[in-house]
């Protein structure tokens, strides 16, 4: 069947092609052009637009080709006077009530709408009426604002909310001339998928609320890169416009790239850009005066600020050894940044303290069935683990929608809390701490046992064939351990099954493959293998076993470690453990923080270094299916016509190293390459994985319920538009997407702590109390409370390091 | 031989909406013989034999759209086009609201015919009043046990549900209808797959005119034979005409198909008004092209009318005489399809407002020499090029009135002014 072929004739030229193929593709295969407005690749044909209009031998009318399907022997023509006549046509019914507002419109010089009519349209107007007059500005949702009066109801725009997204928020209201998109039930556009529908839009009808009248597309200089918003990796380019003040970053767009973002991307990828240019970005180093309380800092040079991190490290090696330093860092660096960062450490210092797990320690990567996204398009089966992919993973969450939605696999969720998914499936509560017994009982389910599992579930595991598709989000060893199983009694009954592991942060898997953690050198070779430390130009034996996070925080607040030097890390926010975190800080450790922002965490540093955003590096990053790939090249950084003088990550840490040692970090690039290549991150392959046995227990402050007792076991939980840094300090954004701090508690604990939606209440955690409002919903399972991270004003992280949680009634409002 | 009408026979002396009074003028009794007797390809049968075209306006063999039907084991639903919503069009609405058992007992002869397991009818917004009636009536008739489960002990189940629509035109288009019926936007869809393929909620679906199945039970008992020596050979049976304009007894006329429009304009509906001419005449709604009065003669069955540049649609004949301003009457239609336009397709979408537009001033005086060559265009730039037929029906007046009664735009245009008052106030 697969070498079938339609044989039909367009314009004269003969062609071959599947049967099922479209008119339009098969014009497009031939070499010949067929204008199209509602016809999208990656959406159903609808045929409303009408520019598509080919002449097909036999039939009476003239034929949409974006939805006639091939026939064998079909003779289309394109080339007529009446095909050029419905073309000219079509645009001189889209022009009538289209506004002449070209010069202003953001899509001038990218338009549709305005190439089609210069190449097919009618010169003139024959106009006689007013233009009719419709809304320029409604603000459709967060980002999108909608020009009713550039609109021509493509609907593509509709057809993406309702298929690629699944959601049926964006609607065609109204009807005939008056016809217009807007909002079922006039509800926010709020979707997390919302800016496609910009770039899908033929005209300048759904604009972005920051690019609106900003800039004319010729003006712009594109910039190739790979999102670093999150571990999928999506294919984006940067538009830069210069203006006197230096290059400014106006906006986010799509590089179609079919095996990971088909071109979609998420809103937080699209829109979270104007950090990079934000005022309030670290403008130049800053120190502690000496004798100055934390939370001093005052503007020093570069100098200075260099030789009191070296002069302070040298006195701590000095007094407390290599074991005494500690560096924390890495889920946002690029692969190259995260190598020199372990070498600083391990082969400049001669200390075993990285790690780049800085939100508590959850695996990157594991080796079993390995995975890749586009695993999820023949899935009969996904299991999602522990994962919130709509917002850790929003790109690959499409592909689930998809999979879920019209190709019929079967979406499993397991976990404490029901992950928000946008189409059915069967949600398994697991409790945190106790992921890996239902997997188990999964295991066991295959083989015909199973207890605990819904008999529907074990029958459709049971009869499913073909491919399963697990996701799991790195956490809880024993259930990585578990979900290996699993996967490999799936693989025993000759079926496939593949994994796709979701990090914590944009280069998480990058960073561990490259050795940022305290147990691997690079390439995933053990740090206590004396083999692989000599290949490595290590000593045979490490000084001290490498301590993790929590350890080095541990080891600060008990006078152990001197020197803490924390990259990009804002772990105030982001560890598990906030009183941990915080008292490491405020203890007697000299603290370096390199980072954009005066963090929570560079309040506290004894020097911090302004660094220099992503645009302005080059590099690789390796996403959640570790596939490496080069970000774009060094840039700019928006921020350097302000008064800003950043470096960075790698300047700095290639300074340091010299400084220290006398010599270069490396030698250069290329010896830079070879490394990484060795560790496997080679430009363009896959890296690899975590071997299971490398599964460690949590030793931090993860939620593990200890015995039974009163309260509720907070488990946290991802957001997409929250974070600690980016998100945060990116004003514009944060006010597009404002954070509510809202916790989820199962009905039945509501009812048992005598809270009604909407109430604020006092979470009670050790000895803090954290104040939010309660949303109730049968998404978390019973016993446990859904805390989202990153959400300014909800210290998600006091209710995740001391135990159980303790709900205190609802705080009324006080009246007078 | 006097024609004796069939499908509105005692409307207007006895109350046929009483199950009672239907049953004693021999109603359900075709169910019946065709329950016990009958299997439901000889149902199909019969009415494929009959030539019953449909009656909703496309005229199409009713036998034929239900033997389409894949045999392939899906459920299969039988939906009752009951949003009459043509201009001009009353005759459905006199069906509803005092036969209801006919319409009832011909919707479960044809499920029984093409096996659905469930009927839908899909009835006009605003026919309050016959959503009343039905609902009366299907009680009745489920008591009875015509309807629901197990009919008449024969094993069939069928259940009736009646659908308010929420006013759109288009949805008596039968794509849009189903998408309606489903819950979304009343707009059709590209065609195939027909709804016979994949109709409601994607299964096999037959949609038919309340008029259509109202023939069936009729059929059913008395035979195709009979039904086919009503009217002509290619159009038979009996056919209510719904006239209305510038007659002196407007209402619904129910004669042989293929009554010479003559007749039925001066015998059965009264005539003009004294001293006035027959100026033009919309044979089928107000979609079909105008007719004028050099077609008296033409016989009023699908394919006469469309010989004679119209179309029958649902029999709905407007009169206008020659008091009446073409170029009024031209905007007065235009408004309407312009508001009705369900807005997917962009030559309806933009060309049933803009024709509006022109004509609007036009008829207000202020039009150009120009307008009518965009008017002359713009109805080839709109038929023909959409997914339904609404763009064409949106222009077919127009078109026909710019060929016969062109001079009415050109005074309009060259003396700002209409003609026909002269005329009115002779």
């Amino acid at each position: 069947m697969s070498g079938e072929r339609v044989s039909l004739t367009i314009d004269g030229r003969a062609v071959q092609v599947p049967p099922g193929t479209l008119v339009l593709d098969a014009a497009r295969q031939a070499g010949v052009e067929i204008p199209v407005f509602c016809s999208h690749d990656q959406l159903d044909p609808v045929a409303v637009c009408r520019i598509c209009l080919v002449e097909v031998e036999g039939s009476r009318k003239l034929v949409p080709a974006c939805s006639e399907r091939v026939r064998e022997g079909m003779v289309v023509r394109t080339d007529t006077p009446q095909v050029a006549e419905a073309r000219k046509s079509v645009l001189e019914f889209l022009l009538i009530n289209h506004p002449l507002d070209c010069p202003v419109c953001d899509k001038g010089g990218e338009c549709d709408l305005q190439d089609l009519t210069y190449q097919y349209g009618p010169a003139l107007s024959r106009l006689a009426d007013a233009k009719m007059r419709k809304p320029k500005a409604v603000d459709l949702g967060p980002f999108i604002v909608l020009d009713e009066e550039r609109c021509i109801l493509c609907r593509r725009c509709t057809r993406f909310d309702h298929q690629v997204a699944q959601e049926r928020t964006l609607v065609v209201g109204q009807r005939a001339h008056e016809a217009l998109i807007t909002t079922a039930e006039g509800v926010p556009y709020a979707s997390v998928f919302s800016g496609n529908t910009i770039e899908l839009c033929p005209v300048g009808a759904l604009t972005s609320k920051f690019y609106r009248f900003r800039a004319r597309p010729w003006d712009l200089v594109r910039v190739d890169e790979i999102c670093h918003g999150c571990p999928v990796g999506c294919h984006i380019q940067l538009h830069f416009r210069a203006n006197v003040e230096g290059a400014r970053l106006e906006r986010v767009v799509s590089r179609p790239f079919e095996p990971i973002d088909d071109g979609w991307l998420c809103d937080r990828g699209r829109f979270n850009y104007g950090f990079v240019q934000s005022p309030e970005r670290i403008a130049q180093p800053l120190v502690r005066p000496l004798g100055a309380p934390r939370g001093t800092l005052v503007p020093t040079s570069w100098e200075e600020a260099f030789r009191r991190v070296v002069g302070r490290l040298q006195e701590v090696l000095a007094t407390q050894g290599p074991q005494g330093v500690g560096f924390i860092g890495g889920g946002r660096l690029t692969n190259e940044e995260a190598y020199l960062l372990q070498r600083l450490a391990r082969q400049v210092v001669g200390t075993e303290n990285v790690d780049h797990r800085v939100a508590g320690e959850a695996a990157a990567s594991l080796d079993v069935a390995p995975g890749r996204i586009t695993d999820l398009d023949r899935a009969a089966v996904i299991l999602v683990v522990g994962a919130h992919p709509g917002q850790s993973a929003p790109v690959v969450d499409l592909r689930i929608r998809r999979a879920a939605a019209r190709q019929g696999a079967l979406l499993l969720t397991l976990g404490p809390v029901d992950p928000e998914l946008r189409v059915p499936h069967q949600f398994l509560p697991a409790a945190p701490g106790h992921l890996a017994d239902r997997l188990e009982a999964l295991a066991q389910s295959l083989a015909g046992g199973g207890e605990g599992v819904p008999p529907r579930v074990a029958q459709e595991l049971h009869e499913r064939e073909g491919l399963l598709v697990a996701l799991w989000d790195g956490r809880e060893a024993a259930a990585g351990r578990a979900l290996a199983a699993f996967l490999q009694t799936w693989q025993a009954q000759g079926r496939e099954a593949r994994l796709l592991v979701v990090g914590d942060q944009a280069n998480s898997r990058g960073a561990e493959a490259a050795g940022l953690r305290p147990d691997l050198l690079p390439g995933y070779r053990l740090a206590a293998d004396p083999e692989a430390r000599r290949q490595a130009g290590l000593a045979p034996e490490p000084a001290a076993p490498g301590l993790s996070t929590q350890a080095m925080l541990e080891h600060a607040v008990a006078g152990r470690l001197g020197f803490l030097y924390l990259v990009g890390a804002n772990l105030v926010e982001t560890f598990p453990d906030r009183a941990l975190a915080t008292a490491a800080l405020e203890s007697e450790a000299f603290v370096v923080v390199q980072d954009l922002f005066l963090t929570e965490t560079a309040r506290l540093a004894d020097v911090v270094l302004p660094a220099a955003p992503f645009t302005a590096r080059a590099g690789h990053l390796t996403n959640l299916e570790g596939r490496v790939q080069a970000t774009g090249p060094r840039s700019t950084d928006p921020a350097a016509g302000l008064p800003v003088e950043a470096w960075t990550d790698g300047q700095i840490f290639e300074h340091l190293g010299e400084a220290l040692q006398g010599r270069p970090l490396v030698a250069g690039a290329g010896e830079l390459a070879t490394a990484l290549a060795a560790a496997g991150l080679g430009s363009g392959t896959f890296a690899g994985a975590l071997p299971v046995a490398l599964l460690h227990e949590a030793s931090d402050g993860s939620p593990t319920p200890s015995g039974s007792g009163e309260g509720l076991v907070a488990a946290p939980l991802p957001t997409i538009h929250g974070g600690g840094g980016t998100s945060r300090f990116d004003r514009a954004y944060g006010e597009r997407r404002p954070l509510a701090a809202v916790v989820y508690l199962n009905p039945e604990d509501a009812q048992r702590w005598g809270v009604v939606p909407g109430d604020r209440v006092g979470l009670e955690a050790g000895d803090g109390v954290v104040e939010a409002e309660v949303q109730v919903t049968r998404r978390v399972m019973a016993g446990v409370l859904g805390v989202p991270r990153g959400v300014p004003g909800l210290a998600w992280n006091r209710l995740t390091g001391a135990g159980r949680v303790r709900v205190r009634g609802r705080l009324l409002e006080e009246v007078g | 031989m006097a024609f004796e009408p069939v499908l509105t026979r005692g409307i207007g002396e006895l109350d046929l909406t009483d199950l009672k009074v239907y049953r004693a003028q021999g109603g359900y009794q075709a169910l019946e013989k065709a329950l016990r007797e009958l299997a439901p390809g000889d149902v199909v049968q019969m009415v494929t034999d009959s030539g019953l075209r449909g009656r909703g306006g496309a005229g199409f063999p009713a036998g034929k759209k239900w033997s389409f039907l894949p045999d392939d084991g899906r459920p299969r639903y039988l939906v009752c086009n009951a949003d009459e919503s043509e201009p001009g069009t009353f005759k459905d609405r006199l069906l509803i609201e005092h036969h209801p058992h006919q319409l009832i007992e011909g919707i479960v002869l044809a499920a029984y015919a093409v096996q659905a397991v469930q009927a839908f009818i899909y009835l006009r917004g605003e026919f309050l009043e016959g959503y009343r009636v039905l609902q009366r009536a299907l009680a009745q008739a489920r008591d009875a046990g015509y309807v629901g489960r197990n009919i008449l002990g024969s094993g069939f189940d069928l259940e009736i549900v009646v659908h308010r629509g929420a006013g759109a035109y288009i949805c008596g288009e039968e794509t849009g209808l189903l998408s309606s019926l489903q819950g979304g936007r009343g707009e059709p869809r590209l065609k195939p797959p027909f709804p016979a393929v994949a109709g409601l909620y994607g299964m096999p679906t037959v949609v038919n005119n309340v008029e259509t199945l109202s023939c069936v039970p009729h059929i059913v008992a008395r035979g195709p034979e009979w039904f086919r020596s009503i009217g002509p050979e290619t159009s038979p049976g009996p056919k209510i005409f719904s006239v209305s304009g510038h007659v002196v007894r407007p209402g619904n006329y129910e004669l042989p198909m293929g009554v010479p429009l003559a007749e039925l304009i001066f015998e059965h509906a009264g005539g003009l008004r004294p001293g006035r001419r027959v100026k033009a005449v919309l044979p089928g709604g107000g979609s079909s092209p105008a007719l004028t009065a050099d077609h008296l003669d033409v016989p009023l069955d699908f394919d006469s009318v469309a010989q004679a540049g119209s179309m029958l649609g649902s029999g709905a004949v407007m009169v206008l005489d020659d008091t009446t301003c073409i170029v009024k009457a031209a905007y007065v239609l235009a408004r309407f399809f312009a508001a009705e336009s369900c807005g997917q397709c962009t030559p309806c979408r933009e060309g049933t407002s803009w024709v509006a537009r022109i004509l609007g001033r036009i008829e207000a005086g202020q039009g150009r020499p120009e307008d009518l060559e965009v008017l002359k265009s713009l109805p080839g730039q709109m038929a023909g090029r959409t997914i339904c037929p609404f763009s064409d029906a949106s222009v077919g007046f127009l078109s026909s009135t710019l060929i016969h009664f062109e001079d009415e735009y050109l005074a309009h245009i060259e003396r700002g002014a209409c003609q026909v008052r002269e005329v009115r106030s002779a």
